[in-house]
């Protein structure tokens, strides 16, 4: 189901469409906060259920221009900003769309060791890797998470999602090749941040 | 199998094992913790509900107004389809309507759980016997039935028990009562303050409670006496002591009072009435250059929108689009005419 159809039927008050809704951004929206208001889970909250009051009211507004996602985190951000200016705050929180980490983070997967620098490393590759699989449609970032890290087979996936055999063999290739692009896509413009910055 | 197909798929098992170890390392990504969850969900699932009954009794109405075709059945029906608000139906009195409304603000009636809170969006009415609470993000703007303005800072608790009796329980609260209303009272466990016509704000802290007044008088009664405070007084009253300061109508202090102001409309409004709109909320006062000026910035009717921008730049807009010029200059804004010597500002 597309997003403007998921919009439509959200509009329309049918109760599945909003458990699917609720269940499916909530989490990944709530990340979205939390990492930017300093892991402040009481903010992250309140601005977690004002981004979702906000969307619904305006829902009719939405167009499907952007992915629904998108377009909450935008709701999201300018919810963060308001909070920000209201109390003052000046947040510097490294995030890892918005930030640093690097494809030499990346590249240096295999050298990993205990020092500081790693673990600094270690953190911002996973902000990457977490934000990248938030940002996929639907349940794709689920099920890949279901299928390389909690091992699940196909057909354990496709019973998650109630659907076909072949559907979550579909839905994994085009996950994997969404995550591979938009990961690359992230990486790249973190990249071109930090030289930025450091230069 | 060729070659090639042997490649592919060699290739392919590579890049997925890369994806399964950036993945393995990155873990599971944390969930939502079930109580925020379910607490999110609750409120937002009532909004949603009462979003929907909402178009969906506007629909009905604009379809009965369609159908009926006679002024008769319409006002029948207007009453029995006319949206509740967003909640459940709530029989108290409506107090006040929401203004304005920054992060997470909630409405909850006296006797209902915690789980029933509504969420107060901009134009939802709030009743008499529901608390109102701002949280870690929240600030309300809300317009009382009476025309005052009663504003909620981060942090706030309170009720609007009639539109004369607010009770604040916690955090800060401003009101701004205008020139039409006076007696209206701010309860708090440390003593109530009344108003004289005019603007203060509330602060409750754990043990003591400040009183800032901006215009106009503000009796603080305690133990059945009142202190009386002025303009530019700040009172702080705690259980055995009343100490008094001063603060400035204008600046910092009132900062949050400004953010959460309700939207400057010019449209239609004589530039001087303008002025002293913007004026009011900043605590500035207008002066101009000449009495013949007041009586023609009193007849320069303006027009258009001014949504987006920030006061200074409203004024900005307002004095130099009816040709005249401005500057503040502690906390007061004088306005003259453009100097005819004045040197011409350089193209870009």
């Amino acid at each position: 189901m597309s997003d403007l159809a998921q919009a439509r039927r959200l509009i329309a008050g049918d109760e599945a469409a909003f458990e699917e809704f609720f269940s499916g951004y909530f989490p990944r929206l709530y990340r979205f906060a939390c990492a930017r208001v300093g892991g402040n889970e009481d903010v992250a909250e309140e601005i977690t259920q004002t981004t979702l009051i906000r969307a619904i009211t305006k829902l009719h507004t939405y167009r499907g221009e952007a992915a629904l996602f998108t377009w909450l985190c935008t709701l999201c951000r300018r919810e963060i900003a308001g909070w920000r200016s209201r109390t003052g705050r000046v947040l510097e929180v490294p995030l890892a769309e918005d930030h640093p980490p690097t494809r030499a983070a990346l590249e240096a997967l295999a050298t990993f060791g205990g020092d500081p620098e790693d673990e600094l490393r270690r953190r911002e590759l996973t902000e990457l890797v977490r934000a990248t699989l938030d940002h996929l449609p639907g349940r794709w970032g689920d099920a890949l998470e279901w299928r390389y890290i909690e091992g699940l087979s196909v057909s354990e996936i496709a019973a998650r999602l109630s659907v076909s055999y072949k559907a979550a063999e579909s839905l994994l290739s085009r996950a994997r090749r969404a995550f591979r692009d938009g990961f690359a896509l992230v990486a790249d413009s973190a990249t071109a941040v930090a030289s930025r910055e450091s230069g | 199998m060729t070659d090639r197909d042997r490649r592919d798929r060699s290739s392919a098992g590579k890049d997925e094992a890369e994806l399964a170890s950036l993945l393995r390392i990155a873990g599971t990504r944390p969930g939502a913790p079930v109580e925020r969850s379910a607490r999110v969900r609750h409120a937002v699932h009532r909004h949603w509900r009462a979003d929907v009954r909402g178009r969906t009794v506007r629909r009905r109405w604009m379809a009965a107004v369609a159908l009926a075709g006679t002024a008769a059945l319409v006002l029948i029906a207007i009453p029995l389809m006319l949206p509740t608000g967003q909640g459940t139906p709530v029989a108290a009195a409506v107090v006040a309507t929401v203004d304005r409304v920054e992060g997470l603000v909630e409405a909850l009636a006296d006797r209902a759980g915690p789980g029933d809170a509504r969420t107060l969006v901009s134009d939802a009415p709030v009743h008499a016997d529901e608390w109102v609470t701002t949280g870690a993000t929240g600030r309300a703007a809300l317009r009382v039935t009476n025309g005052a303005s009663v504003r909620l800072d981060v942090g706030s608790r309170a009720r609007l028990s009639t539109a004369m009796v607010i009770e604040l329980t916690e955090g800060a609260l401003y009101v701004d009562t205008g020139s039409e209303v006076t007696g209206l009272e701010v309860r708090t466990p440390l003593g109530t303050a009344r108003d004289v016509g005019t603007q203060f704000e509330i602060r409750m802290h754990e043990s003591a409670l400040r009183v800032r007044v901006r215009t106009g008088v503000v009796e603080v009664w305690r133990d059945d006496r009142p202190i009386t405070a002025h303009p530019g007084t700040e009172l702080t009253v705690t259980d055995h002591d009343v100490v008094s300061g001063t603060v400035s109508s204008f600046g910092p202090e009132w900062g949050w009072v400004v953010g959460i102001a309700p939207e400057i409309q010019i449209d239609g409004r004589p530039l001087a009435a303008s002025l002293e709109a913007i004026s009011r909320e900043h605590g500035w006062r207008v002066r101009y250059a000449d009495a013949a000026l007041a009586v023609e910035a009193a007849a320069i009717v303006l027009h258009g929108s001014v949504a987006g921008l920030a006061p200074l730049e409203v004024v900005s807009v307002a004095v130099t689009t009816s040709g005249l010029e401005h500057r503040l200059q502690d906390g007061e804004i004088v306005v003259s005419r453009v100097r005819p010597d004045a040197a011409p500002e350089e193209e870009p």
